[in-house]
């Protein structure tokens, strides 16, 4: 084989490595991107499974116990009134006002709360520059 | 009113003057007369007066705070600071518009106005004719559907304010380089295709795009860096980067210009490379365009929260307008796009640079397609999913620590050789080092934060392996001139000289160093949450951290409730951190003020999260290692490529002034290093 052949192919062993990486990780790193009224829909079968769903908040539901850092909340879906009970362990991000859209990562327990790993809170701001508001995430 | 009416006028008037530009362009492109020369310089002048003239009336009535006008009352609000005030322009879609357009004219009148007489550059007429076309994309956008002087029918009472997160000084400084940079990398797509046109794709071409892309490349890093310290300050959850599509946005186009930088060196010294140098400059400015579009059709969930609007389709109808135009340019072209038959295929250099390539390119379509996997998969699977942080973490961090262990290796491959000049112990020795330094500095951090990631320690020796190529690489460049001249003027030469090649060895040093407080602070930390009476105290890290009691003081918003720490190290005492909680006096929900101490081993990062009642304070306390490097790279980096752009007449002037003695342009050290 020619040095070109053998660079040419090494390069495509790597694009093909990477391309797998990719897809592979994808699949397994990736969650469900629901709203309440599809969660509620899919029922039991959505216990367990990694997801990701999507409603504003119901400001008078919050209670934040900051010594145990526990934040519960319930969020509603603007279209239908579906409603979602929400625990996160973690601080509670600065903006966290009612009717603000924001969009909860982690896992529907049987008894139909919804335990939270991740926060994802979107100001209504409408600045529209930068960094608008905080995420809770483990940070790294 | 008066001001308001000539700023909506010259909005009108650019797209006649835009028109008109780009008649005076084609004009000079078909003749190419002295007077079609002056014509077509005067039109870009025109049209960076007009868009002046739009955006200096924003600005004033922003600065007036006449409220008759919606965009005005929209983004500002009594008593804001005039400093945001100014940042306003770049608030809303349509002022941030004008503000696009005002630079790229700008950008289109200095490249007009420097284009010397003495060496004509053939591409000067394309190349604004390309430029006026996309400010008149702007343009149209701008009049018909985002206009920043609309009138309210009733002026409004109040204005709407500003979030108190963004009154932060990082709201002038980390959007305007990000603009600065998405806006310059057109202008190496200009060259491109008038290079494509004209079918003279050779050195000039690639010469001028790359010294645009460094430009544009080093406002996007500094808009990044600025972006990512302003979130670890402002947004207290203990981190820089959380892999939200706004951010992904902005590093997409970064990818490719690192990438191109790389690439058209190649080209520049070797001559290979042609076909791909096209590609890369046009998807890079594909993926800025794509990045707008992403960002400002709200087309995808972001905690940047861009108001969705009209915008994001005109945006993706131009993205695909530019794709088709491109993608028939380079399939018109292709075959003169031929390497030149004296360059060897297969030379371990053109490898390297392939290499690098590649693996850039894959970070960026690793990031593209989970940016836009919700998107893709309620097309395909009718259900959108979602990739989580650790998608990211995984791939990209991987990739980045192959990209970074290459660093060290590829700039010790000597240029002008074709096999392996230099010796391989050479080439292996920064492994080596990187190895067991790295393996040293990973035991420790472990030994202080417990269980880290293989990632991160694999990264940090990676780190350290192209710190130590780069002490070998400057070794080996000066060694011989110290023996011959002595150590000034030694100096003098490589930093003034040879100032691309130094300027890149900075900026691969500072790409280290932040890689090393990347996997430091990303990999190894130490994160409690803890509720502390007054006196009592705990252990974070290698700090220990006592709670002396609350205090609250009147801020000019409202009132600042703090706790008193101190930081104790070594039973030494560190430091005092009064983390904070900023009530506003108009409701506003209240914000966090982060406390930090940092030092080179590590960042002391605290938040008041809450209060217990009877004096108590629940603190969210992080130590992140090597944090700062990231910040201190950040300010090599950006010394790196200012001294890259230094201009080379400017550069032989200083040189001759200081040692008195005329360095001619062509030294055969530096015409074989640095052309």
């Amino acid at each position: 084989l020619s040095v070109r052949t053998r660079l040419a192919l090494a390069l495509v062993l790597v694009g093909i490595v990477t391309a797998v990486l990719i897809f592979t990780a994808a699949t397994r790193a990736s969650s469900l991107y629901l709203t309440v009224p599809e969660l509620q829909r899919l029922g039991a079968k959505a216990v367990g499974e990694n997801l990701s769903v999507s409603g504003t908040i119901l400001g008078r539901t919050v209670e934040w116990d900051p010594v145990h850092q526990r934040l519960a909340f319930t969020i509603r879906d603007d279209t239908t009134g579906q409603v979602l009970p929400v625990v996160y362990h973690g601080p509670k991000p600065d903006e966290f006002t009612n009717d603000w859209p924001v969009i909860v990562s982690g896992e529907l327990q049987p008894d139909g709360t919804f335990t939270a790993e991740q926060l994802l809170i979107k100001c209504p701001s409408k600045y529209e520059a930068a960094n608008t508001v905080g995420t809770a995430g483990s940070g790294d | 009113v008066i001001v308001g009416t000539i700023g909506s006028f010259c909005v009108r008037a650019l797209v006649g003057v835009c028109a008109g530009a780009l008649f005076c362009h084609i004009a000079y492109a078909v003749r190419r007369s002295r007077r079609a020369e002056i014509s077509s310089r005067a039109a870009m002048l025109a049209m960076f007066a007009v868009t002046a003239g739009a955006a200096a009336c924003l600005w004033s009535l922003l600065i007036q705070e006449d409220w008759s006008y919606a965009y005005v009352a929209e983004y500002t609000a009594q008593g804001l600071p005039v400093i945001y005030r100014i940042a306003a322009l770049w608030a809303g879609n349509a002022g941030s518009l004008l503000f696009w357009s005002f630079l790229l004219a700008l950008y289109g009148t200095v490249i007009a106005w420097t284009a010397s007489r003495n060496t004509p550059d053939s591409l000067q007429p394309v190349v604004r004719a390309v430029l006026t076309l996309v400010t008149g994309f702007y343009t149209v956008v701008l009049n018909v559907a985002a206009d920043p002087f609309q009138r309210l029918p009733h002026p409004a009472i109040a204005g709407n304010g500003l979030n108190p997160l963004l009154q932060n000084p990082g709201m002038t400084i980390h959007p305007v380089n990000l603009y600065l940079g998405n806006v310059g990398l057109t202008v190496p797509f200009a060259y491109a295709v008038a290079a494509l046109l004209q079918g003279r794709v050779d050195r000039e071409w690639i010469m001028r795009a790359r010294r645009w892309t460094l430009a544009s490349w080093l406002f996007l890093s500094i808009g990044i860096l600025y972006g990512m310290r302003w979130s670890y300050e402002e947004l207290g959850w203990g981190g820089y980067w959380a892999w939200d599509p706004v951010e992904n946005a902005s590093l997409l186009p970064w990818l490719g210009a690192t990438a191109f930088l790389h690439s058209a060196l190649v080209q520049e010294r070797r001559g290979s490379f042609k076909r791909w140098n096209v590609v890369l400059v046009s998807v890079t400015f594909l993926l800025t365009l794509l990045a707008t579009y992403l960002t400002r059709s709200g087309a995808l969930w972001s905690i940047h929260a861009f108001a969705s609007g009209p915008l994001g389709t005109w945006f993706l109808g131009f993205l695909a307008g530019c794709s088709v135009a491109v993608a028939g340019l380079l399939v018109w072209r292709w075959p003169r796009l031929r390497p030149p038959s004296r360059v060897t295929p297969g030379a371990p250099q053109d490898a390297v640079f392939t290499l690098n390539n590649l693996l850039l390119l894959a970070a960026a379509a690793a990031i593209l397609w989970g940016t836009l996997l919700p998107l893709v998969s309620q097309l395909t699977l009718g259900h959108p999913r979602m990739v989580t942080e650790r998608f990211y973490n995984f791939v990209c961090l991987s990739i980045g620590v192959v990209i970074v262990w290459l660093m060290g290796i590829g700039p010790l491959l000597d240029w002008r050789r074709r096999r392996h000049a230099t010796p391989s112990w050479l080439l292996l020795a920064p492994t080596v080092a990187g190895i067991v330094a790295g393996g040293g500095v990973t035991l420790w951090l472990r030994s202080t934060y417990g269980a880290g990631t293989w990632l991160g320690g694999l990264g940090i020796a990676a780190a350290i392996s192209v710190i130590g190529g780069a002490v070998l690489d400057m070794r080996k460049r000066m060694r011989p001139l110290m023996r011959r001249q002595g150590w000034p003027k030694a100096l003098l030469f490589i930093v003034v000289l040879q100032r691309r090649r130094t300027g890149a060895w900075l900026v691969h040093l500072a790409v280290a160093v932040i890689a090393l407080g990347v996997a430091g602070s990303g990999a190894f930390h130490a994160d409690v949450q803890s509720v502390l009476a007054p006196g009592q105290s705990v252990r974070v890290g290698a700090y220990d951290i006592r709670y002396t009691g609350l205090g609250a003081e009147e801020a000019p918003e409202g009132r600042l409730l703090y706790a008193n720490l101190i930081v104790e190290q070594n039973a030494a005492v560190k430091g005092a951190l009064r983390p904070a909680v900023l009530f506003y006096d108009d409701g506003e929900a209240p914000t966090t003020q982060v406390a930090l101490y940092e030092t080179a081993a590590s960042d002391l990062y605290a938040v008041l999260l809450g209060t217990g009642s009877d004096g108590s304070a629940v603190l969210g306390l992080h130590v992140n290692p090597l944090t700062v490097w990231i910040w201190r790279g950040g300010e090599l980096l950006i010394a790196g490529a200012l001294l890259s752009l230094w201009p080379s007449q400017s550069a032989r002037r200083f040189a001759r002034r200081v040692s008195g003695v005329r360095m001619p342009g062509g030294l055969p050290l530096e015409r074989g290093a640095n052309p």
